[in-house]
């Protein structure tokens, strides 16, 4: 497995708050990363990092090979960057910022442009201040994918965009993954378009990541069980492993489990109860979870 | 055939995908050797993740339930007569699925054989309607 | 230097260059235009008797007899070197500062651009401006002049000239290194401002006259006594090299 991004315990200090703390991921070739986290958790800043407009204070990384703050003009031919407020040269008109990026890079996907311009009927010859929020991001997307890049990054994309264009947004995603061994790194806190695309889920708050895994296997592993027993069993639960957290409510237990799913299920028929049950978690509620726990 | 996930469940999608094309061949909704649709178009049809429908085509190529012929696409696969280690494996799985649940409604042994006689009889009847149009 | 740089900043630019092309331009065609009328007044001044001929110097209207003196005295020693900072201010203040208060720095540095590149394009494209402005103008002077009977000698005027641009280039400099630290373009330019004035403070008193730069962007020493003053000039361009290569190492590593 070849990695497009590999982040080694880098950090990024303002002040004396730390925006990204010792932060270290891996993101595989060809996936769809999603980074979540919430406001101000330091999505932004690991992305910046990425792109060598911040330099980390600590730690190295190797984007798509390369050394992220040595070769940082390099790392870049190679990606295609939306920004979550993405201020473009607005007294350019769309095809004068199109021009402007174009001698930048040694490939120039022409037909890419024409399609994408067609479909998001993009005025070439209106300025870019006069764009609506949601015009403008596309056409960020645009110069983003017109280089052909071999990573995308964006950051928050769809924030601006209504849920028409966000689907559509999410289809171009998805249409340029297909092309073989692009990956597509893409922080948001929508959890919904994350749940969708995403194949990847990094999770971060503080600057600390808290978890990436595979979307299936973080969905898989992160189970809650609903017994309600007869009378009370009287069991220390945490002693169990794979137990991660216990609530209460008379008789009605709900556990947190993160592995050894069957095995807690075998023990736990083994007392009297009306019901058990595994009840699945969807991606916001092991968000939640996780930052939670994180808090604590 | 109708394909829908709900990617905000808690069930993987490609799990939900599984699923569906699998109770679709066995309702056959999807036909012996009718073509699915293929990664990609799935992917954008559903706007979901192409590698999560290449996982459960994976799955249901390696469970016997679809074939994949390169170049040309997947179909529904001819139902063999031999069972492989996997569908040996599924039904397994299945059956003590079936247990834990009855254990749980605490339905006896006797009344969960008779229920299982006859809903094997309706399946069967049902299919054999299908097969004789 | 980047081609695509270099052509969206002189974009950005060209109302200034307009702006100050215009304005030096105007004023330096005048000059040789309003010659006849000065001497006219003078005499008239001096042979009239006048209250005011006692202020006049007699060895300054003298000169003043020389065209090429009232040139350089009215365009070194007054319009080029005093428009010519508030257009070395002008052209410098917006270069970074300009970009990273609209925040369109960061689409312009997630290009595949190294910083040193982006920098010294840009210092180069404001650069640029400030000499065409001078050239445009000074090239002028010579121009209306051959519509007049009079002569430049235009060896002299030209050395003048450069030690004023070269003393304009060094407050360019200062002002883009301004630029890179303050994020904000007024800012910028007003610090750039203060450390001017401040050097025109060091020129009112004649213990501390050597240390301004005000003593020598006239190119008078040259000009009256033909002597270039070789090393406050060495060391002016040096502090513009100077505060160009630390606004260059502040912007490679600033973050954005």
């Amino acid at each position: 497995m070849t990695l497009a991004v590999e982040l080694i315990a880098i950090s990024k200090v303002y002040g004396r708050k730390k925006a990204v703390d010792c932060l270290s991921l891996k993101v595989p070739r060809g996936s769809i990363l999603g980074f979540l986290g919430p406001n101000g958790a330091g999505k932004t800043t690991t992305i910046k990092l990425m792109l060598g407009l911040l330099r980390p204070d600590e730690g190295e990384g190797r984007i798509l090979g390369l050394d992220m703050v040595r070769d940082t003009v390099g790392v870049r031919r190679n990606i295609g960057y939306v920004a979550e407020v993405q201020q473009m040269y607005g007294y350019m008109t769309v095809q004068e910022l199109l021009g402007f990026c174009r001698p930048f890079y040694s490939r120039w996907n022409e037909k890419l442009v024409a399609g994408y311009l067609d479909m998001f009927q993009l005025p070439l010859g209106e300025k870019v201040k006069n764009l609506s929020k949601g015009m403008k991001t596309q056409l960020a997307l645009v110069t983003a994918l017109a280089p052909d890049p071999e990573l995308l990054i964006l950051d928050e994309p769809t924030s601006g965009l209504d849920p028409l264009s966000r689907q559509e947004f999410l289809r171009i995603i998805l249409e340029e993954i297909s092309v073989q061994g692009r990956t597509v790194f893409f922080s948001s806190h929508q959890l919904q378009d994350v749940e969708r695309v995403a194949d990847h889920v990094a999770i971060i708050d503080h600057g600390k990541l808290l978890a990436v895994k595979p979307l299936d296997e973080l969905k898989a592993t992160g189970k809650k069980i609903r017994v309600v027993f007869q009378h009370e069993p009287g069991i220390d639960f945490l002693s169990w492993p794979g137990v991660r957290e216990v609530n209460r409510q008379g008789n009605a237990y709900l556990l947190a489990v993160d592995n050894y799913l069957p095995e807690t299920l075998g023990r736990l028929q083994e007392y009297p109860h009306f019901t058990l049950e595994v009840i699945d978690q969807n991606l916001e509620e092991i968000f939640l979870d996780k930052i939670r726990e994180e808090r604590k | 055939m109708w394909y829908h996930v709900n990617p905000h469940s808690g069930v993987p999608i490609y799990v939900q995908l599984k699923e569906q094309i699998r109770k679709a061949v066995a309702n056959r909704q999807l036909e012996e050797g009718e073509q699915l649709p293929s990664v990609r178009e799935l992917a954008l049809q559903l706007t979901i993740n192409p590698n999560t429908v290449a996982r459960a085509y994976q799955d249901l190529e390696r469970e016997g339930v679809i074939e994949t012929a390169r170049g040309l696409g997947s179909f529904v696969a001819r139902r063999r007569q031999h069972f492989g280690n996997a569908q040996d494996v599924a039904l397994d799985q299945a059956l003590e699925n079936l247990m834990v649940e009855a254990y749980q409604l605490a339905v006896d042994a006797g009344i969960l054989r008779q229920r299982f006689e006859a809903k094997l009889q309706i399946w069967q009847e049902r299919l054999r309607k299908e097969q004789g149009e | 230097m980047s081609l695509a740089v270099l052509r969206k900043e002189l974009r950005e630019m060209r109302w200034k260059l307009l702006l100050g092309t215009g304005v030096l331009t105007v004023l330096a065609a005048s000059l040789p235009l309003l010659y006849e009328f000065l001497l006219e007044m003078m005499r008239a001044f001096l042979s009239s008797g006048d209250l005011l001929s006692r202020f006049l110097p007699a060895g300054q209207v003298k000169m003043l007899e020389n065209f090429t003196f009232y040139i350089w005295s009215q365009w070194n020693g007054k319009n080029l070197y005093q428009l010519g900072i508030v257009f070395a201010l002008l052209s410098g203040m917006g270069l970074i500062a300009g970009e990273t208060s609209s925040q369109t720095i960061q689409f312009l540095l997630a290009r595949p651009v190294s910083r040193r590149k982006v920098f010294f394009t840009k210092a180069a494209a404001g650069a640029l401006v400030l000499l065409l402005m001078v050239l445009t103008s000074t090239a002028a002077i010579f121009l209306v002049t051959r519509f007049t009977p009079y002569s430049l000698e235009a060896g002299r005027l030209w050395l003048a000239t450069a030690i004023t641009v070269l003393c304009l280039l060094s407050v360019y400099s200062l002002t883009l290194f301004c630029s890179t630290v303050i994020d904000d373009p007024v800012r910028a330019g007003g610090a750039a401002l203060l450390v001017i004035l401040a050097s025109s403070v060091l020129g009112w008193f004649p213990a501390t006259r050597d240390f301004s730069l005000f003593a020598y962007i006239q190119g008078a020493q040259y000009f009256l006594d033909g002597a270039v003053p070789v090393w406050p000039l060495a060391v002016i361009t040096m502090s513009g090299l100077l505060l160009l290569l630390s606004g260059a190492l502040v912007f490679e590593r600033k973050d954005f």
